[in-house]
């Protein structure tokens, strides 16, 4: 009897000390948490456009199997019905807002041929979101992003990585762009202050604020044909 | 002044004299009635009015001469001349003269057949049949005895004279004169001097009363008349002498020289005293050392006076007996000027900054003495440097005639003089001169002299003191902290470093005795390894991400942190810095001593867009991201002041950042958990050609040692971390490392 126990209490210490097990296989578990809406702005070939913003909490399988906290961030501009997303996991510490702020301080987007593609800098990188979706309303967006982070989620844990982004290196803008010299650290991190496309030319110009401002421009394909250093 | 009793006792005593002469008298042959002489004396250190001139006694009158007292100083001699028909030399009817000398201190002594103990008269001549001398020597007698001087004829007691001994009294003025002999007398000390480069003429006002400076040549005149016209062999200047009174020998000569008659009117001549040395003085120099400062004469301080008294006579001797002697006298008060140092600098000595925090750079001054009582002045040299200095001293009393060619010597313990010498015009009440060292710091050897002491010396005579020590005074001490570099420094690295900053100084030499680049290097680096928690000059702690100090708010370099700002200028709680700024301090403190270093930059592979964590960290499991191996860890870094994503967060975050848990690991300088330990650079210092020490790669943040970048990532690292596309900039992935060395260090000035 006591042998036995003992195996028993083995066994089970043994499991519970072994790492968890991923989940594998798509997951379809999606639950509402919270949501936040905003209102935010586009470039487009006539100007600014309004957009509406959504940041949403959500709880999808994780990695492990187990549900885990996910935001999902929403760009959507209703004219043309297009709209962009990210998803991540959620930190228990994030501020609900944190991705609506970082998208009204630090990204930039822009209307071309009813589509939204978002820019964002790190460091001399340029992180490029070029999405296809549409919808009639924002909530119909909402629901079909959820339902395609849904399938990213495959195994789940890794709808990160699974996003797509056009990732530009700048290997002309030096460090000191973002990296104030003698710092252990860059920054401030770089903003896209300003994004234009232009037809003729079929050129994006990005604009990108740090220690400097910097005029990037790039093809249609993303990729970099001139760098010039603004002011 | 004479007690009654003794007034009755001599009144006695010389009537018992008076009875045996009469006695005497009374046998012997009646003398011829033209007896009578005259008796000239003393003419040596006695005025003529004091019972100097010739007294003429008349035998016949029968009436006694009047007492004319006189003054003869303890161990000196006199010519006594006699003069008249008396003298015959032992014929013509009247017997030699006889002369008796005793010393008048009671009717006992008078009886006393033996030598008298202090007065003797010898060399009795008879020179013509109307003229005899003797010599009168009075030897050490106490002050203030009395002696007599008798005459005797065989007709009887014809003179007498009584003195008085005692140093020579403040002379009175010339007596009458003799018709042939010129009147003189001594005009005061004209101690003008003419204007030099540094200093204005003084104007020639004579000094009343006199005064001369011991060690000086002092010019001393004589005014009288007729003196061009004398004819030779007529009165003319035969002794002019200076005495010190006083002394175990009674009196001090003093040269005079160079005795000139200039015109009619005037002779000029030159005394000089002799310089006055310091305390503690021979037995023999008393009086010298009565003569300056108490301060430097501590045996003799409780009496002691600021200068003693000399006096100078001048005899113009007649040819003998008919022009008689003429004398004068000027007394002085000797001055010994004593210097005291006031002021002293190290003109040739580095710029250094006292850095302090708000303070920009600025030369600290070079006036090591006197020392500020809050912020003493600290010099630094360089080995092989001598000394330059310009020393200002205070002079007491004030030199009455100018100094030409003095002396200062400091005497530098172990490295020999300072040397300077000056002219000091009359009247200066303080003088400044510049000074060279003679011997030279040792070459290539790091010193620090926490109190280098200077003794101060002044001689009048311009002569080394140790050629004659007795001719220099003391003039004071002084003392200051002193570094000595290896070698001349190199210029430093930051261009806002523009003076050489005195933390830098202590860290690049500490308590000095290096004598090699090894040593040099390794005494600069031991303030850092460990780590030794580095100090400042004045014992503050410096820091390296103090606690709840962020990238804002630590300085990038070191000018920034010794002045405790950060980099946008802004005025720090605290003097704590970032890796950059302590690899600028470690090479500013090699570059006191001309020691070259580069700066190294450490930043993780792939390059620039990578994180590195600096030990220790707990890794919390599960990861956050097993699907992105091996960047499976999550790392949260916060928001900080400036925009810039850090650790020291306000609030701070607490030990968790996503999946790392802080824990305590490498301490930085006095910060055992620094307050950053996520960094995109690390900045760390190379010093090739030291052996033995460890490195190349001297991290002084730390106070480790590198040899490379895998000693660098075992030693240190704790993970790495990279930007997760799509998130905002402060979330990273993280992996452990792995054995690859995920670092580079380049040379990046």
């Amino acid at each position: 009897m006591f042998r036995k126990t003992a195996v028993l209490i083995f066994i089970n210490a043994l499991v519970m000390l072994a790492p968890p097990r991923l989940a594998a296989g798509p997951d379809r578990h999606v639950v509402l948490v919270s949501r936040l809406a905003d209102v935010g702005s586009a470039n487009s070939k006539t100007g600014k456009v309004k957009t509406e913003l959504r940041e949403v909490q959500v709880e999808m399988t994780g990695p492990y199997g187990k549900p885990e906290p996910y935001r999902l961030f929403l760009i959507f501009e209703p004219q043309s019905g297009a709209f962009s997303w990210t998803i991540s996991l959620k930190d228990p510490a994030a501020d609900l807002s944190e991705l609506t702020k970082w998208f009204k301080r630090d990204r930039a987007a822009f209307l071309r041929d009813d589509r939204l593609v978002t820019f964002t800098a790190y460091r001399e990188t340029l992180e490029i979101q070029d999405f296809q979706g549409h919808a009639s309303s924002v909530d119909e967006a909402e629901q079909k992003a959820l339902s395609s982070a849904a399938a990213l989620n495959d195994p789940p844990g890794s709808m990160e990585s699974a996003q797509p982004f056009h990732k530009v290196t700048l290997d002309g803008l030096s460090t000191d762009f973002d990296c104030e010299p003698g710092f252990a650290v860059c920054g401030p991190s770089p903003k896209v202050i300003d994004v234009q496309w232009d037809r003729v030319e079929q050129h994006w110009i990005v604009t990108l604020k740090a220690r400097w401002t910097e005029e990037i421009t790039l093809d249609a394909d993303y990729n970099v044909v001139s760098m010039r250093k603004v002011e | 002044m004479r007690k009654p009793e003794k007034r009755w006792r001599k009144a006695v005593a010389t009537g018992f004299l008076q009875a045996m002469t009469l006695i005497v008298l009374i046998s012997a042959p009646v003398c011829r009635s033209q007896d009578v002489a005259t008796a000239c004396f003393p003419t040596n250190n006695n005025p003529a009015s004091d019972g100097g001139g010739c007294i003429e006694f008349d035998m016949t009158t029968g009436t006694m001469p009047s007492m004319c007292g006189g003054v003869m100083a303890p161990n000196t001699s006199s010519t006594v001349y006699i003069r008249g028909s008396f003298p015959v030399g032992g014929g013509g009817g009247c017997p030699n003269v006889f002369l008796y000398a005793g010393e008048w201190t009671g009717l006992t002594l008078w009886n006393d057949s033996g030598p008298d103990p202090y007065v003797s008269l010898s060399n009795l001549q008879y020179v013509s049949p109307t003229l005899a001398t003797f010599t009168l020597s009075v030897g050490g007698a106490p002050p203030g005895d009395h002696l007599q001087i008798q005459m005797y004829a065989h007709t009887g007691w014809i003179y007498f004279n009584d003195f008085m001994i005692w140093p020579p009294p403040t002379p009175s003025a010339p007596g009458p004169s003799q018709p042939n002999c010129p009147t003189i007398s001594l005009a005061p000390v004209t101690p003008g001097s003419p204007a030099t480069a540094s200093t204005p003429a003084v104007p020639s006002t004579p000094i009343s009363p006199n005064v001369w400076m011991a060690g000086v040549d002092n010019p001393i005149v004589i005014k009288g008349s007729g003196f061009t016209s004398q004819a030779v062999g007529d009165c003319i200047a035969t002794l002019v002498t200076a005495s010190l009174p006083g002394g175990p020998t009674g009196s001090e000569t003093i040269p005079i020289s160079n005795l000139k008659i200039v015109d009619d009117n005037t002779i000029t001549a030159v005394v000089k005293p002799p310089a006055i040395g310091t305390a503690p003085q021979p037995a023999g120099q008393v009086r010298a050392a009565r003569a300056i400062a108490a301060a430097v004469a501590p045996a003799d301080s409780g009496s002691a006076d600021s200068n003693t008294t000399e006096t100078a006579y001048i005899t113009l001797n007649g040819t003998p007996p008919q022009e008689g002697d003429n004398s004068a006298s000027a007394t002085a008060q000797i001055v010994s000027p004593k210097l005291s140092i006031t002021q002293l600098q190290y003109t040739n000595s580095q710029d250094v900054w006292k850095d302090d925090p708000g303070t920009a750079p600025s030369a600290m001054s070079k006036t090591v003495w006197p020392p500020s009582s809050s912020s003493p002045s600290v010099s630094v040299f360089v080995s092989e440097d001598k000394i330059k200095a310009t020393a200002t001293f205070n002079i007491s009393p004030t030199p009455p005639v100018a100094i030409n060619g003095a002396r200062i010597e400091g005497s530098v313990a172990g490295l020999g003089l300072l040397i300077g010498t000056v002219d000091i015009p009359a009247g200066k009440t303080s003088v400044k001169v510049n000074l060279t060292g003679d011997t030279a710091f040792p070459s290539s050897t790091t010193k620090r002299y926490s109190s280098l002491g200077v003794k101060w010396s002044f001689s009048v005579t311009g002569q080394p003191c140790s050629a004659n020590p007795s001719q220099c005074s003391a003039a004071g001490a002084t003392s200051s902290e002193v570094y000595v570099t290896y070698a001349a420094p190199s210029p430093f690295s930051e261009t806002t470093m523009t003076m050489m900053p005195l933390t830098a100084v202590k860290l690049a030499i500490g308590d000095g005795g290096a004598t090699s680049q090894t040593e040099v290097f390794n005494n600069t680096w031991q303030q850092f390894a460990g780590p030794a928690n580095v100090k400042g000059w004045d014992g503050r702690s410096l820091y390296y991400y103090d606690e709840g100090m962020g990238f804002d708010l630590d300085s990038v370099d070191a000018y920034q942190l010794l002045v405790q700002v950060n980099n946008q200028g802004q005025q720090l709680t605290r003097e704590s810095g970032q890796c950059g700024a302590w690899a600028h301090l470690l090479r500013d403190a090699l570059a006191v001593n001309g020691i070259p270093s580069s700066f190294v930059t450490i930043t993780p592979v792939p390059g620039t867009h990578g994180w590195m964590f600096i030990n220790d960290w707990k890794f919390r499991g599960p990861p956050t991201y097993p699907n992105t191996a091996p960047w499976i860890y999550k790392f949260l870094l916060g928001s900080e002041a400036g925009g810039y994503l850090g650790m020291a967060t306000d609030p701070p975050p607490g030990p968790m950042f996503g999946d790392l848990i802080n824990q305590p690991g490498i301490a930085g300088q006095n910060d055992i958990t620094p307050s950053e330990k996520a960094f995109n650079f690390h900045f760390i210092v190379r010093v090739d050609g030291i052996p033995g020490i460890g490195g190349p790669y001297f991290d002084p943040s730390y106070g480790a040692t590198y040899t490379g970048d895998c000693d660098f990532e075992t030693k240190a690292v704790a993970g790495y971390g990279e930007h997760i596309t799509g998130e905002p900039a402060n979330y990273l992935h993280v992996q452990k490392p792995f054995g690859g060395c995920s670092v580079t260090m380049r040379i990046t000035n």
